[in-house]
């Protein structure tokens, strides 16, 4: 953790509103691209931001570590899998009750209204192991890999290789995955990945 | 991992080796290694290829939410839909929102010798706009005798013309340093809290918020949707529990609460004093820019201190509860906010260049709209006779005089993409422009234009660090500020160019809050001059007339001239992708658009007639989600089908099918559940119409 991170994050845990309001400033948009890249909703990232700088201003970490944008984005990330699987749990009750066949049409008219790319990436990244593509979330929203060790709890030694791996991975899923085209924001609907994983 | 002549890297130390996360030196060796090693190469370039094809899918969007606004947002959540229009037009295109008026203490001050005065002619240098009010009162008090509040306010009868003057004494309100939420709160302290009558939750028991005058109250507006609000009960509880003399009011709202899922929560966590829900906060007179926001009141009803967010503390609020009940009040000022709109039509009124003109208003059509967190000025009359499209109809023009919007008697409404918060309705203030560029960090003045005839400075603020992946500087947010008012006409976010992904300017509307009645303090003396008619008649009072407005709905007509519909505002997204086209806007968390794709007559399109291509279009929309019902429509003979479905994610999908001209058109609307207020979706639905013969 930084010198300066440190002592403001002592600081927040006296109560002092001007020192959360810089770590906020300081580490807001790293922790919201974080979250756009797993959910892909503004809304959503937005939200999930805001309730990881909540705990961290109701429960700053007690243990020292080395990143507290680390933290943030563990917290982050958790929140954020956390809501993905509550859509997904929903999805399913709703499927099971429903009397209607959902059934995928192969005519472009109608393909297009399904999904988008966007859809597609969010799918993949929920059925990679959580590891895989935290990491991807992470140093793509430019952690750094210490930082990114960190939220992992593996050595910075092997970011390297867990990188590579993990995007071999996102690859190999993702060109498994229908992607309907021409859906636009608003209308976007469950997309029809199958991704292998 | 040093390297021999006959082995290679691994693909970790080449995947760091990209990223330039080695120390120097390896990245020296690797780099003079792959120089000569084919395989390495091969390698390199392979993970180069996959990282750049994943940082391509996986790029940060095409805009990040403005630290500062997110952070004011933290501190007391931003109720985006308390702007959205309040009070929706009913069949004969007028407001129906009903509300009280005049209600407040019985007996004001008038003249006041210190602080914001309203002073006029009929008592001596000015009236104050307390008096102007209470003028309307009166003048229209004959016509409504039997709705007339308890509280309705008395001036003399000599008092037929008054003027909102600048006064000699009259302080410059300074520019807000705040967040406008708060802000806005803000300005309500020393005012009268403007009056409730809502229904307890738990009795349904209505209860109105001047029933516990002789106490202080702490009043609290939240909702348990939203975890912000909830976060602050606990500590409204603690000082709750040490103050019995206080009396503690939290109120809810629809859609996003009712009764049931509030009295559910209250009694899960135990919260046990008064709460009352509110249909919509729109109908609410208190500044809900933001939630959740706690007011002090104190025994007289003046509005001692006000909290923006969920950082209340016990403490902090016992502070509040003792210290600022010392505050002075601004009696006349408290009525402000409890102004009610008059919908008022003037009979042979004439209005010479209504249509887009800047006409200045005349002395007898302004009338002034309070709603509960707008403050615009406007004017209502009826056409010239001969006029045949304004003929009888309603006109209603702001405060600059510039032509907003007319409805017509044949209850078509009428809009033109015009929007009335770009007009600066108010005063000079000098040095405005200079403090709103300070607080940009490298912001510099790059243009002086004008924008609907106000003189504007355009205001450039040039990105510098912060994102390791952007090497260069370029302008990320574009600002318009009125000249002399330094309000904010307009403002772009603007994405990196291109490391971001494709360049995306993002542009924002403004709102008109509630200070603006302030800042009307430094107007001309004869600017606002209020000389009624015989012939006014009152048609009814409403809310918040310029709520339709604010979200800017007008006709939008597609380029190719094919169709038109009424949108909410510029559609903000639009494509066309595989033949399919798309546009559609969001507000007031709906989403709102039209898509097609064209089937010419007697030719298939994608192998399949366009008959069947209907029908797989039906069929898409039942396998949505649930349908909750379906029923066949036409558009100018032509067939169609509207299905109305919840879909997996509990949002509320209404779509409209038609096969029309060779096209086959889906007109969508997406709202966040169903129970979202459908007035404006089915005017969206009910405005798409073909063009072309």
């Amino acid at each position: 953790m930084t010198d300066g991170d440190s002592q403001l994050l002592d600081r927040v845990r006296r109560g002092h509103e001007v020192a959360f309001e810089t770590l906020f400033l300081r580490h807001y948009g790293s922790v919201y691209r974080v979250l756009y890249g797993l959910l892909r909703e503004h809304e959503w990232a937005e939200d999930l931001a805001q309730e990881t700088f909540l705990e961290l201003y109701h429960n700053p970490p007690r243990i020292v570590e080395t990143s507290l944008l680390a933290w943030l984005c563990r917290v982050a990330l958790n929140r954020g899998y956390n809501r993905l699987r509550g859509k997904e749990r929903e999805r399913q009750r709703i499927e099971r009750a429903s009397t209607h066949q959902f059934t995928y049409y192969p005519d472009p008219s109608v393909e297009v209204l399904r999904a988008s790319e966007g859809v597609c990436v969010r799918e993949v990244l929920a059925r990679l192991p959580e590891r895989q593509s935290k990491l991807l979330l992470l140093r793509h929203a430019g952690l750094s890999y210490g930082e990114c060790a960190v939220v992992l709890g593996v050595a910075p030694g092997s970011i390297g290789t867990l990188l590579a791996r993990a995007e071999r991975a996102f690859q190999k899923a993702y060109t498994t995955c229908e992607q309907p085209k021409g859906l636009l924001e608003g209308e976007q609907n469950e997309g029809n990945c199958q991704a292998p994983l | 991992m040093r390297e021999t002549a006959k082995r290679h890297y691994d693909e970790g130390r080449l995947r760091a080796y990209l990223d330039e996360a080695l120390p120097q030196h390896e990245m020296g060796e690797i780099a003079a290694h792959t120089l000569s090693c084919e395989q390495c190469q091969d390698h390199l370039n392979s993970l180069r290829k996959g990282k750049a094809e994943i940082s391509a899918l996986l790029q940060t969007p095409v805009y990040t939410p403005d630290p500062q606004l997110a952070l004011a947002r933290l501190m007391g959540q931003v109720e985006v839909d308390v702007l959205q229009p309040a009070a929706p037009l009913d069949g004969n295109g007028a407001l129906t929102e009903q509300v009280q008026i005049g209600v407040g203490p019985s007996k004001p001050t008038l003249s006041r010798s210190r602080g914001r005065v309203w002073r006029g002619t009929g008592l001596g240098m000015g009236l104050g706009l307390a008096a102007v009010l209470m003028l309307l009162l009166v003048l229209f008090s004959g016509l409504r005798s039997n709705q007339a509040p308890q509280n309705t306010l008395q001036v003399p009868a000599s008092s037929a013309t008054v003027t909102i003057g600048k006064g000699d004494n009259l302080p410059t309100p300074a520019p807000s340093q705040e967040p406008e939420e708060i802000y806005a709160a803000q300005q309500m302290v020393t005012k009268m809290a403007p009056e409730l009558v809502l229904p307890d939750v738990r009795t349904g028991r209505m209860v109105a918020l001047s029933s516990f005058r002789g106490k202080p109250v702490v009043l609290t507006f939240w909702d348990t949707k939203c975890p912000l609000c909830t976060a602050v009960l606990p500590t409204l509880r603690e000082v709750a529990d040490n103050r019995n003399a206080v009396q503690f009011i939290g109120v809810t709202f629809g859609p996003r609460d009712n009764a049931d899922s509030v009295n559910a929560f209250l009694s899960k966590n135990n919260y046990y004093w008064l709460f009352l829900h509110a249909t919509s906060s729109s109908t609410v007179p208190y500044s809900l820019l933001a939630m959740p926001v706690t007011y002090i009141i104190d025994a007289s009803g003046t509005i001692r201190a006000a909290h923006v967010g969920t950082f209340l503390n016990a403490a902090k609020l016992q502070g509040m509860l003792d210290t600022d009940m010392q505050k002075e009040s601004d009696p006349v000022a408290g009525y402000v906010a409890q102004v009610m709109v008059r919908h008022i039509v003037i009979s042979d009124t004439v209005v010479s260049e209504p249509l887009g003109g800047t006409a200045p208003p005349t002395a007898h059509d302004i009338w002034f709209a309070n709603g509960t967190d707008h403050l615009l000025m406007y004017a209502v009359t009826s056409g010239p006779p001969n006029d045949e499209e304004t003929s009888g109809a309603t006109i209603w023009i702001d405060a600059s005089g510039v032509y907003v919007y007319h409805s017509a008697p044949d209850n078509k409404v009428y809009s033109y993409p015009y929007n009335p918060r770009y007009i600066a309705l108010f005063g000079p203030n000098p040095g405005a422009v200079d403090e709103a560029l300070k607080k940009l960090p490298n912001a510099r003045i790059t243009e002086h234009t004008t924008m609907n005839g106000r003189p504007v400075v355009k205001i450039e603020n040039v990105y510098s660090g912060g994102d390791p992946r952007i090497n260069q500087s370029y302008v990320d947010r574009i600002l318009w500020l009125d000249s002399e008012t330094g309000r904010q006409l307009k403002s772009q976010y603007i994405s990196h160019p291109t490391s971001l992904g494709s360049s995306q300017a993002i542009t924002n509307t403004i709102v008109v809050t509630q200070d603006e009645l302030l800042d009307a303090q430094s107007l001309p003396d004869d600017f606002f001059k209020f000389n009624l008619p015989g012939d006014a008649r009152l048609v009814n009072d409403t809310l918040d007339p310029m709520g339709d407005f604010h979200s800017d709905w007008y006709d939008f007509q597609w380029p190719d001239g094919n169709f038109a519909v009424l949108m909410p505002r510029t559609p903000d997204f639009s494509g066309n992708a595989d033949g399919l086209t798309t546009i559609g806007a969001k507000s007031g968390g709906v989403t709102y658009g039209v898509k097609y794709r064209s089937y010419p007559d007697g030719v298939p399109a994608e192998g399949r007639s366009k008959e069947e291509a209907l029908q797989a279009a039906y069929d898409l929309a039942i396998s949505e989600g649930k349908v909750l019902s379906q029923h066949d429509i036409t558009l100018d003979a032509y067939p169609g089908r509207e299905y109305r479905l919840l879909d997996s994610s509990g949002a509320f999908r209404i779509w409209r099918i038609y096969l029309a001209k060779g096209r086959l058109y889906t007109v969508f609307a997406k709202a966040p559940n169903d129970q979202t207020d459908m007035a404006n979706i089915e005017r969206f639905f009910n405005s798409f119409r073909l063009l072309t013969p």
